[in-house]
């Protein structure tokens, strides 16, 4: 009787579990299920890094957390050539070239060079105002220097320095105006990239009568050529230091032209027979040649070729 | 070295053979008659090639030319009278045939002592093959014997394209292995 209170039990489980997979709509299963699931997580406004997976949460935390760590050196290491500085890799590669052209088209025509630091949208440096000032002094000793914190999203938390080769610091209404002219009318745009890109540009811009109006002309074109010249051979190096890390990549993009050109060579030339011009004696008025071989004949089958060998045998032509 | 027209030993300076007193002006009066040009390696006095056959050993030739730089190679085919040689013939023919590649007189561009014609005396059924100096002691009489007898089976059948392709084929070794010696000449 227990055993056969058992059974039944067993039997109304597995009939149970049977009606219940048969109750479940046939979208559910398998492929159709998957595309379902993920129909309706779609749905849901989950960020995304999510989906990127747990490598890049990792990467989320790491770029907050060292702002105030070995992020925060990067930062202060500045070429004095100027340019963009985006260690968190906050702009693609291709908003960065669009900046970095902006940059050095400013660059090319100033005596102030742009040093554009890019921050996420309240990211903070945390420094007082004084160790900033001592930090940035000591870094552009003797040297013309825009430099600007960009707040990436909110141009106006943008923060920025002037500095003068002899004076250091410039302060005063107009480099407030610079800084705040250039970011309010940037911050009208909607797009954060077109509004960085609307703030460098008006920045520029506003920065040459700054430049005019802080420097004397004769010096700010000599200032200019030097910093041409720098400009020149730091890209220079940089080229070459490209060149020194991809070896390897180099020379493998270069082996199939030096394989081809070895190929070339020796199909034309080394693979051949060269004939070499002796010191040959001239005789019987020939200019030529004179040497006519044994010949054989082939009119009479029975004649062998054994027999015609004989009068060969140890002459040379 | 040896006279092409006897065969016999003479000096290597030597202005005419003092065996048979053979040299290269006294030859002017047997040959005079026949024609000089030699065409893309070419040279058929005798007509025996039609057209199919004569693209065949052009391509032969040009195909065993191809892997040496200097060396001019010649097909002769010639009807040779009673008091006419092969050897004179072929001795003939290396100093005063116009080898020409395409309209080009190939004198003009190279060096006639890279000349090798292979000869072959379609009446008297010889065959035969004449050297330039470049080639002088370096080229075994027993070597060139085996170059020749390659194509002699198909020769004795009446097959002289077959045969001089055969041949043809067969003197690439040799000609290598001679500029080999040569070279080594001129090292040591």
């Amino acid at each position: 009787m227990k055993h056969f209170t058992n059974i039944t039990l067993i039997a109304l489980f597995l009939s149970g579990i049977t009606v219940a997979q048969n109750l479940r709509p046939k979208d559910s299963f398998g492929s159709k299920g998957l595309l379902k699931t993920k129909a309706i997580l779609s749905e849901l406004n989950l960020p995304d890094w999510l989906w990127a997976g747990a490598h890049q949460y990792d990467n989320v935390q790491r770029s907050y957390r060292l702002i105030d760590g070995e992020l925060l050196k990067e930062y202060f290491t500045l070429s004095i050539t100027g340019g963009i500085h985006d260690p968190q890799h906050i702009l693609t590669e291709n908003q960065r070239d669009q900046i970095e052209q902006l940059i050095s088209t400013h660059d090319m025509n100033s005596a102030m060079p742009i040093h554009l630091n890019v921050l996420y949208d309240g990211q903070k440096i945390p420094f007082t105002e004084d160790e900033m000032r001592h930090k940035l002094g000591t870094l552009f000793k003797d040297k013309n220097a825009l430099v600007i914190f960009y707040h990436y999203g909110d141009a106006r938390g943008t923060k920025g320095y002037v500095l003068l080769d002899r004076q250091g610091f410039v302060d005063g209404w107009e480099v407030d105006e610079l800084f705040l002219k250039s970011a309010r009318d940037a911050s009208i745009q909607i797009d954060n990239f077109t509004e960085m890109e609307s703030f460098v540009s008006d920045f520029s811009k506003r920065s040459f009568w700054l430049e005019q109006k802080l420097m004397p002309p004769v010096a700010a074109k000599k200032r200019n050529n030097q910093l041409i010249e720098q400009k020149e051979n730091s890209q220079w190096e940089t080229t070459t230091q490209l060149l020194l890390d991809h070896k390897m990549k180099l020379l493998l993009a270069l082996l199939p032209f030096i394989l081809g050109v070895f190929y070339y060579l020796w199909s034309r030339r080394w693979s051949k027979y060269t004939l070499h011009c002796n010191d040959v004696p001239v005789r019987l008025g020939a200019d030529y040649g004179a040497n006519v071989s044994e010949t054989i004949e082939f009119s009479n089958p029975n004649t062998s070729l054994a027999n015609q060998y004989e009068k060969t045998k140890n002459k040379t032509i | 070295m040896k006279c092409p027209e006897c065969l016999e030993k003479i000096h290597d300076h030597a202005e005419e053979c003092p065996h048979c007193g053979m040299s290269l002006e006294r030859l002017h009066s047997l040959y005079e008659d026949i024609s000089l040009a030699v065409n893309d390696g070419i040279h058929d006095v005798a007509g025996i090639l039609k057209l199919d056959t004569r693209k065949r050993l052009k391509a032969a030739v040009k195909l065993c030319e191809k892997q040496f730089i200097g060396l001019n190679l010649a097909i002769s085919f010639v009807a040779l009278r009673d008091n006419q040689s092969l050897e004179s013939y072929g001795f003939w023919l290396m100093n005063h045939g116009e080898f020409h590649r395409g309209s080009v007189w190939q004198s003009e561009l190279e060096d006639g002592r890279g000349r090798v014609i292979l000869l072959v005396d379609v009446e008297a059924k010889r065959i035969g093959l004449s050297y330039g100096y470049y080639f002088d002691g370096h080229i075994k009489e027993k070597e060139n014997f085996e170059v020749l007898s390659s194509g002699h089976a198909s020769l004795l059948e009446g097959s002289i394209v077959e045969g001089c392709e055969q041949i043809l084929v067969s003197l690439k070794p040799l000609l290598k292995r001679a500029i080999t010696r040569s070279r080594k000449e001129v090292r040591s």
